[in-house]
């Protein structure tokens, strides 16, 4: 079974987010670095991404993973503006990308989780 | 005879002169020239109508040659049978051919057969006498002969050609003569084809009318002319002649032509219309005069002397200023001299009264005004007192002392000329008292008592131009202020654009920086609601270190918030102290925290005395120092403190990751939060912000990261 990676900066809210996955049943990697976590990012099943790193940001990272060719699926996580807004956004410009607000990840995390490796 | 006469007067006689010199050029010029052409068209139409008689001898002409060419007549010369002459002379032929003689004659001139027949009439007629035995030699009997003939009275066409075969072979067996008689309806076939009236008459005719007759004693008279072209006594037709000879060479007949004189009548009409609205003009004209004299020449006489009366008082800077302005009311005192003039010109009493008259204009004027003949004042009035001189005192004095060399030379006469206007602006000239005035000189060359002189009137501009000058001034200083207070708008409105920025970028920061902990402890917390600890005692622990660990950072950053906004609602608190000695104590107040994470902290600078507000900067370099130790640890983080070009600087720098490009660039256009800087950067910026001061960042990817605060020396505040 393929692993979720967590690429995120923060260590404490990357923690937290692999304490939840592992808790639902599924396994994790934890990336504080968004440039080393693109050279794995195909290896994993799926992605969880922070938006606002100082290396590199979210955008920058869908994009490299869109020039790169790397299909894996991606739920971003953050907190970022407006909830809604930020959504509305990432899905106009990466389509496919789930989207859970950083605030929300011990109740929407999961089913998003859970959803997406059932549609894949 | 008062003006208003004098006026009306001229201008009538003015009129007069033009209405007899256009009677005298539609008389002379103009009408002769329109009988000329009159005359010129008439003679086209009369050539045109010999042309057409001409004509008619060559239709006759063509029957003639056919006839006498034919091989049947030149065997009916030989044997005169009965055949030819029952088919070709019979009343049919003579009407189809339109002729009223068909003779023929032998080579000897002796008649053979002739026949007449009168077309009009449809009858049989007389051979003509003429034609009879005209004998051997006659004109009428040569070949090709062919014109006008009297015959029995009568003008006929006759044309005669020799009999021959019609291969012109054999010798010529007699002459074939066809002639037509030229009848009133001959005549007014013509007119119809030419569109002119054309009546003719035999030449010896004595019964013709008067003009056939005079014409005819005119080509008596005047052999070598074929026409003539009599005055005309009548308006209503107009008639030309012409003198048509015969085959013999001698005058035959008359002809004239008549037509209506239609355009000839148009013109004289035009005349007559061209010289009533000569007339009614004059009228008009003459009316015009008399209002506008009466409502505006005297009118503003009358306005000039009232403003006089009233300006007589008027003497402070205002007044002058405002008589500075009235060129208006000179021009008009110009326009009075000028009428007084002309009206004492050629008057040897008038010149008497116009001097009285001059003094009494001049003297009502507030103006100072002198009279100079020959180069030297030979009048000057009361107000020239307003320069410090009697009127006496000025008579006799030359004019330099009033104008400038370039203008002194017409007053003494050079270039005069009656009513000549001219002005000399802003003239330096000094008063009785050594006081200098700017004058402007209004100057008009006048007959004075006689002889040439120059009327001058100066204006007293001096106050006017000071006021200009100070409106200048001004003018100048006002938009110098207008220059400033821009200059101060656009330096503030461009901090507050800045502050907004900065509130901007807070606000979202603040946004993320609380987010990002409460996230982690509302994960945590969720994950507990069900967690049993007996089994995961480890996984409890971590997460209930992980809630306090946030709820302290949430702490932090609520603090950071009031932090940030004491700052931009406080007023900087400003005392001199040593920034190096301010960022060691800050770096010492951190040193549990830089142990715990095995960070070294290294200071390097002297005493560098600033003029800011101490617990600003110490929070702005604590900040720093806070974003140092979160990218370092087990590493060196280096304060510098230094001096230059009137600013303190103090650069912190780490040993972390450094920063994006673009966070960089982000960091440079102000935007902290998108640089991933935190919430306690944008607190450093708003400090800085206070002091006119400034942030920035060097990074250098796995090279750490310098941040610098540049800081006024003497204190600045915005």
């Amino acid at each position: 079974m393929k692993k979720i990676l967590i690429v995120e900066d923060e260590p404490d809210v990357a923690k937290t987010m692999a304490l939840i996955i592992e808790n639902a049943g599924f396994q994790s990697d934890i990336s504080l670095k968004p440039r080393k976590a693109l050279s794995i990012a195909e290896k994993y099943r799926l992605i969880l991404l922070d938006l606002m790193m100082p290396d590199m940001d979210g955008y920058k990272f869908l994009e490299e993973m869109k020039k790169g060719g790397i299909r894996t699926h991606v739920i971003v996580v953050t907190a970022v503006g407006l909830p809604s807004e930020v959504e509305r956004e990432i899905k106009a410009r990466f389509p496919g990308t789930g989207f859970v607000s950083k605030i929300d990840i011990g109740s929407a995390l999961v089913p998003e989780i859970k959803k997406f490796l059932k549609e894949s | 005879m008062n003006v208003y006469g004098k006026v009306i007067s001229l201008v009538g006689i003015s009129l007069a002169v033009m209405l007899f010199a256009t009677l005298f050029i539609a008389q002379n010029v103009l009408t002769k020239d329109y009988l000329a052409s009159e005359q010129s068209g008439k003679m086209d139409q009369l050539r045109l109508a010999k042309a057409e008689i001409e004509y008619r001898y060559s239709s006759l002409d063509v029957i003639t040659a056919a006839i006498a060419a034919w091989d049947e007549t030149y065997q009916y010369m030989l044997d005169r049978n009965r055949r030819y002459y029952d088919t070709n002379l019979v009343d049919q032929n003579f009407r189809s051919l339109n002729v009223n003689v068909i003779a023929y004659y032998d080579p000897d001139g002796n008649l053979v057969e002739g026949k007449a027949f009168d077309v009009g009439k449809n009858a049989s007629a007389v051979l003509p006498a003429e034609l009879e035995s005209p004998g051997k030699g006659s004109p009428v009997l040569e070949d090709n002969a062919k014109g006008i003939e009297m015959l029995g009275g009568r003008p006929y066409l006759v044309s005669a050609h020799a009999i021959v075969r019609s291969d012109g072979s054999g010798e010529p067996r007699g002459t074939l003569v066809i002639a037509r008689a030229l009848d009133p309806d001959a005549m007014c076939s013509t007119q119809k084809i030419r569109g002119n009236m054309v009546t003719g008459y035999a030449y010896y005719n004595d019964s013709m009318p008067a003009g056939f007759l005079e014409a005819r004693e005119y080509f008596k008279a005047n052999p070598a002319m074929d026409y003539y072209y009599p005055q005309q006594a009548s308006d209503e037709t107009l008639t030309a002649y012409a003198r048509i000879s015969g085959i013999d060479g001698r005058p035959a007949m008359i002809i004239g032509v008549d037509s209506p004189r239609e355009a000839y009548k148009n013109y004289k009409q035009s005349m007559l219309y061209l010289i009533l609205s000569y007339m009614i003009m004059g009228i008009v004209e003459i009316t015009v005069l008399i209002v506008a004299m009466d409502k505006v020449i005297l009118c503003r006489l009358k306005s000039l002397s009232e403003y006089a009366k009233n300006a007589r008082n008027m003497h402070s800077p205002e007044a002058e200023l405002a008589m500075g302005t009235q060129k208006d009311e000179i021009s008009e005192l110009f326009s009075a001299v000028a009428e007084m003039n002309r009206r004492h010109r050629k008057d040897a009493e008038g010149i008497g009264r116009e001097k009285t008259k001059y003094e009494e204009l001049v003297e009502e004027v507030p103006i100072p005004t002198i009279v100079f003949g020959g180069g030297r004042a030979i009048f000057a009035n009361e107000a020239v007192g307003q320069l410090g001189y009697e009127p006496a005192e000025v008579v006799g004095k030359s004019a330099d002392m009033f104008m400038p060399a370039r203008h002194r030379k017409r007053v003494r006469g050079k270039g005069w000329k009656e009513g000549r206007k001219w002005a000399c602006k802003s003239v330096p000239i000094r008063t009785r008292g050594g006081e200098e005035r700017l004058i402007d000189l209004n100057l008009m060359n006048i007959l004075f008592e006689g002889r040439q002189a120059t009327l001058c009137v100066g204006v007293d501009i001096t106050e006017k131009k000071k006021a200009q000058e100070m409106l200048r001034h001004n003018a100048r200083k006002l938009e110098e202020q207008v220059r400033q207070r821009t200059r101060q708008w656009e330096n503030e409105n461009r901090k507050v654009i800045e502050l907004l920025k900065v509130k901007d970028n807070f606000i979202r920061e603040i946004s993320h920086e609380l987010k990002t902990p409460l996230a982690v402890v509302a994960g945590n917390v969720e994950m507990l609601k069900n967690f049993k600890t007996v089994e995961r005692q480890n996984d409890y622990d971590e997460m209930m270190a992980l809630v306090r660990r946030n709820c302290d950072r949430l702490r932090v950053a609520v603090n950071h918030i009031l932090d940030t906004n004491k700052i931009s609602v406080t007023k900087a608190s400003m005392e001199n102290f040593d920034i190096a000695k301010l960022a060691r104590d800050t770096c010492a107040a951190r040193s549990g925290e830089a142990i715990s994470r095995r960070i070294t902290c290294q200071l390097k600078g002297k005493r560098t005395m600033v003029r800011a507000d101490r617990k600003m900067m110490a929070l702005a370099i604590g900040n720093l120092l806070a974003n140092a130790f979160k990218a370092t640890s087990n590493a060196k983080v280096g304060i510098k403190v230094y001096s230059k070009d009137g600013h303190a600087f103090v650069e912190v720098s780490d040993a972390g990751q450094g920063i994006s490009i673009e966070s960089r660039r982000k960091l440079s256009h102000g935007d902290a939060m998108g640089a991933g800087m935190g919430i306690g950067f944008a607190a450093v910026e708003s400090i800085m912000l206070k002091h006119n001061g400034k942030v920035f960042a060097k990074s250098k990817a796995g090279k750490g990261n310098t941040f610098t605060l540049m800081i006024p020396l003497r204190g600045d505040m915005a």
